[in-house]
C-alpha cells in the first residue's frame, strides 16, 4: 500500500491499474506461495511414503504382534518394540507432568503483573533459551550432572520404599529417572512459551472484571485466567508431549538403551527413537526394515500428538478472540 | 565458506604433487584388538610413508561382513568364520592371528575394588539374569571379606555383533551349566537380560565407568584405560585368578600356543592362568589380485606379526606366542 502511495504521489495520478510488471510479480508470488505449501504436503507425503514402504515387508512379516514382543534379537531375527513403547511413553508421560507443572506456573508467573515488564521479558528469553540447546549437551549435562545429583536420593528411596514398584531397583548410572529430569527440561520452554500466550491472549478486561467482582489475585488467576486460558495450554501440554515423544540424542545417551519393560524409575530402558538412533548404523537388512517399522509407529505416533496439538490450539484461540 | 574449501583442495592438490604415490589399506572389525591396531598404525604408517594403514573398530560381526563384501583389504574378528561362510565367498580366506588378548569382567562397584572374585557359577548366573543384587549369597561366598551392598546388578554389554562377546559367552557357555540351561548360546550376538547395550568396547567400558553398580565384559585394555577394577574369575582348576599379563600368558601356553594349520583355533575355557582369553584374527583374501595393494597389506600384517609384537604386552594384549607367531606368518606367506 505504502509504496504504491509514494508511486501516486510521484506520478500525480491518484488510482492507476496494476502495472504489468506488478501483476507478472503477483502471479510469479503466488504461484511460488502455492508451490512452496504444495511442496510442504509432498515433502511429508514422500517421507510417509519411503519410511512406509522400507517399513512394509517387516510390517507384513512381524504383523501387529511387533507392538507387543519386548525382544529386539538380530541374532535370532526377533523384533518388538513393546519395550521402547513404553519407555517413550512412561518418559514422556512423567516429563510432561513436571515440565506442565513449571511450565505452566512460569507462565503465570510471567504474564501475571508479578514482575515488572522488562525482567518478564528477561526471564522470557532466559527460558526460550533452553530451547536453543543441543541436544546432546543435555545429554552430556545429564550424564556428568544429574545422574551423580540425584543417585543419592534416588537409591534412599530404594532402600526406603523398595516395596512401591517405581522404587523397586536401586539406581546406578543411565536410566528413566535421569531421563524424565532431562526430558522434562527439554520440553519446558515449549510449554511455557505457549502458555504464556495463551495467558496473554486473555482481554484485560477479563481480569478487570474479576477484580471488580472482588476477587482476590490468586483466585482471579486460578477461578477465572487459567480456565480461560486452558485451551491454550492443554495444546502447550500436547505439544510438549509430542516433542517429548520425538527427542532422541539426549535420551539415547542417558536412558540405558536396555530392553526391558520395567515400571522402576530408577532402571535402564529405551525409547523407539533411542532404539532407531543407536540400532541404525550396524543394523543389517532385516534388521533394518523392523527399525523402518519402528519408525513408522514413532512417526504415527508424534504426528497424531501434533495435529490433536495443532487442532486444540486452533479451537481454543478463535474461542478467545471472540 | 569458501576460503577453507579452496585452501582444503590447495592442499590436496599440493600434496598429491609433493608426495610419492600412497598405497591404501583398509582394515575393519572387531573393537577387541583396536587399541593396539592404532598403536601399530600410529607406529607403521609414519616408517613406511607410501603405505596408508586404516582401521574402522566396528565389532567383529560388520568385519566379517565388510571383508567378505570386499570393501576392506582385511577384517578383524574373535570369531573364525565358519567353512560354510568361506565356500560361500568363492574365495579361500586366511586367518592370520595376529594377537591374543583377555576378556575380563570389569566392575564399577563404589567402595569395593581390586578383590571381587567370581566363580564360575556366580558369573554364569549374574549373566543369565539369575542373580539380580550384589550382595546375592552366590557372590557373597566367595567374597566373604567383602561388604557387597544391597543394589541391583547393572549389566552393560555388547548391542552389536561381538567377537568379544563370542569369547566372553563360549566361556560362559563351558563354565557352569546355569548358563545354557537358562536357554543362552554362545554367539556374536547375545540376548543378556535387562541389559544396557552399548556399542564396542569403547561403549561398554564408557558406559561402565558411568555407571555403579554395573559388570560387563571388555577386553583388558579398555579395562585399564579407564581405570575399572577386573574381578578375579575362578578357572578350571578352582583357583581366583586376576587378569595380568602373567595370568594371561600362563593360560595360553597351556591352552593354546599349538594353532592348526588354518589358524582357527577357539579357546574357550583355558584350564590354568586366567581362563576368559582368545585370539584375534585378520582375515585376507589370498586370491586377490596381486599388486601394490596386496604387497602393501602384506608388509603390514608382516611388521605386525614381527616388530609390532612386542608393542601387545605393553598395551595390555598377549603377544603371540613364538609357535603362534611363526604360524601366523606361515599362514599369511599364502598372500602374494
Amino acid at each position: 500500500m505504502r509504496s504504491s502511495d509514494k508511486g501516486a504521489d510521484k506520478a500525480g495520478v491518484i488510482t492507476r491499474p496494476p502495472s504489468a510488471g506488478e501483476l507478472l510479480a503477483n502471479r510469479v508470488f503466488r504461484g511460488a506461495a502455492y508451490g512452496v505449501g504444495a511442496a510442504t504436503l509432498l515433502l511429508l507425503a514422500f517421507i510417509i511414503v519411503v519410511i512406509g514402504g522400507e517399513a512394509l515387508p517387516a510390517m507384513v512379516r512381524e504383523g501387529f504382534g511387533f507392538l507387543g514382543r519386548a525382544v529386539w534379537s538380530p541374532g535370532r531375527g526377533e523384533f518388538g518394540i513393546a519395550a521402547e513403547i513404553w519407555g517413550t511413553l512412561y518418559s514422556s508421560i512423567l516429563a510432561l507432568i513436571i515440565a506442565g507443572v513449571f511450565g505452566v506456573a512460569i507462565a503465570i508467573f510471567l504474564t501475571q503483573d508479578f514482575l515488572p515488564g522488562k525482567v518478564a521479558v528477561v526471564f522470557r528469553t532466559i527460558i526460550e533459551m533452553l530451547a536453543a540447546i543441543p541436544s546432546v549437551v543435555y545429554g552430556l549435562w545429564g550424564i556428568f550432572v544429574v545422574i551423580p545429583a540425584i543417585r543419592p536420593t534416588a537409591n534412599w528411596l530404594h532402600d526406603s520404599f523398595g516395596w512401591f514398584p517405581p522404587f523397586s531397583t536401586s539406581m546406578g548410572g543411565p536410566g528413566l529417572a535421569p531421563a524424565v529430569i532431562v526430558l522434562a527440561i527439554m520440553v519446558l520452554p515449549t510449554v511455557a512459551a505457549i502458555s504464556q500466550d495463551a495467558l496473554r491472549l486473555i482481554p484485560y478486561k477479563v481480569k478487570e472484571a474479576a477484580y471488580g467482582m472482588g476477587t482476590t489475585r490468586w483466585e482471579a488467576i486460578v477461578k477465572v485466567m487459567l480456565p480461560t486460558a486452558s485451551g491454550g495450554i492443554f495444546a502447550s501440554l500436547v505439544l510438549g508431549f509430542g516433542r517429548a515423544l520425538g527427542e532422541t540424542m539426549a535420551l539415547a545417551m542417558i536412558i540405558g538403551n536396555a530392553n526391558q519393560i520395567s515400571w522402576s524409575l530408577f532402571a535402564p530402558a529405551n525409547t523407539l527413537a533411542a532404539l532407531l538412533a543407536s540400532t541404525f548404523p550396524e543394523a543389517g537388512d532385516i534388521e533394518r526394515g523392523a527399525l523402518m517399522y519402528a519408525a513408522v509407529v514413532l512417526l504415527a505416533l508424534t504426528l497424531v500428538v501434533n495435529m490433536l496439538g495443532v487442532l486444540v490450539m486452533q479451537f481454543t484461540s478463535r474461542q478467545t478472540v471472540n | 565458506m569458501r576460503t577453507p574449501l579452496v585452501l582444503a583442495a590447495l592442499a590436496l592438490a599440493l600434496s598429491a604433487v609433493a608426495a610419492p604415490a600412497q598405497v591404501m589399506v583398509q582394515g575393519a572389525g572387531a573393537t577387541f584388538p583396536a587399541n593396539l591396531y592404532r598403536a601399530w598404525i600410529d607406529r607403521f604408517n609414519p616408517d613406511h610413508p607410501d603405505i596408508v594403514v586404516s582401521y574402522d573398530s566396528v565389532g567383529s560381526s560388520e568385519g566379517i561382513r565388510r571383508f567378505s563384501a570386499g570393501l576392506v583389504d582385511f577384517g578383524g574378528t574373535e570369531q573364525p568364520m565358519t567353512d560354510e561362510a568361506i565356500a560361500a565367498l568363492g574365495h579361500r580366506v586366511l586367518h592370520v592371528p595376529t594377537t591374543a588378548g583377555m576378556v575380563v569382567v570389569a566392575y564399577n562397584v563404589p567402595g569395593v575394588s581390586g578383590a571381587l572374585r567370581l566363580s564360575r557359577e556366580a558369573l554364569a548366573r549374574i549373566f543369565a539374569g539369575e542373580i539380580t543384587a550384589w550382595n546375592d549369597p552366590a557372590i557373597q561366598a566367595a567374597n566373604p571379606d567383602l561388604a557387597l551392598p544391597d543394589r541391583t546388578i547393572a549389566l552393560v554389554t555388547r548391542r552389536d555383533g561381538s567377537g568379544t562377546t563370542y569369547i566372553f559367552s563360549t566361556f560362559l557357555n563351558s563354565a557352569s551349566p546355569a548358563w545354557s540351561t537358562a536357554g543362552f548360546r554362545p554367539g556374536t550376538l547375545v540376548d543378556f537380560p535387562r541389559a544396557m547395550l552399548a556399542p564396542g568396547n569403547e561403549g561398554v567400558s564408557a558406559r561402565l565407568a558411568i555407571t555403579e553398580y554395573a559388570i560387563g565384559y571388555v577386553e583388558y585394555s579398555f579395562a585399564r584405560a579407564l581405570g575399572l577394577p577386573a574381578a578375579l574369575i575362578e578357572n578350571r582348576e578352582g583357583d581366583f585368578v586376576a587378569p595380568t599379563e602373567a595370568t594371561g600368558r600362563a593360560a595360553l601356553a597351556g591352552a593354546a600356543s599349538l594353532l592348526p594349520e588354518d589358524g582357527r583355533l577357539i579357546v574357550a575355557d583355558a584350564p590354568t592362568g586366567y581362563p576368559i582369553i582368545g585370539y584375534t584374527w585378520a582375515l585376507v583374501n589370498p586370491d586377490r589380485e596381486a599388486g601394490e595393494g596386496t604387497a602393501a597389506l602384506r608388509r603390514f600384517l608382516e611388521w605386525s606379526l614381527t616388530e609390532g609384537q612386542p608393542m601387545a604386552d605393553t598395551l595390555g594384549y598377549l603377544s603371540l606366542p613364538e609357535p603362534a607367531a611363526e604360524r601366523a606368518r606361515d599362514i599369511l606367506a599364502a598372500l602374494d
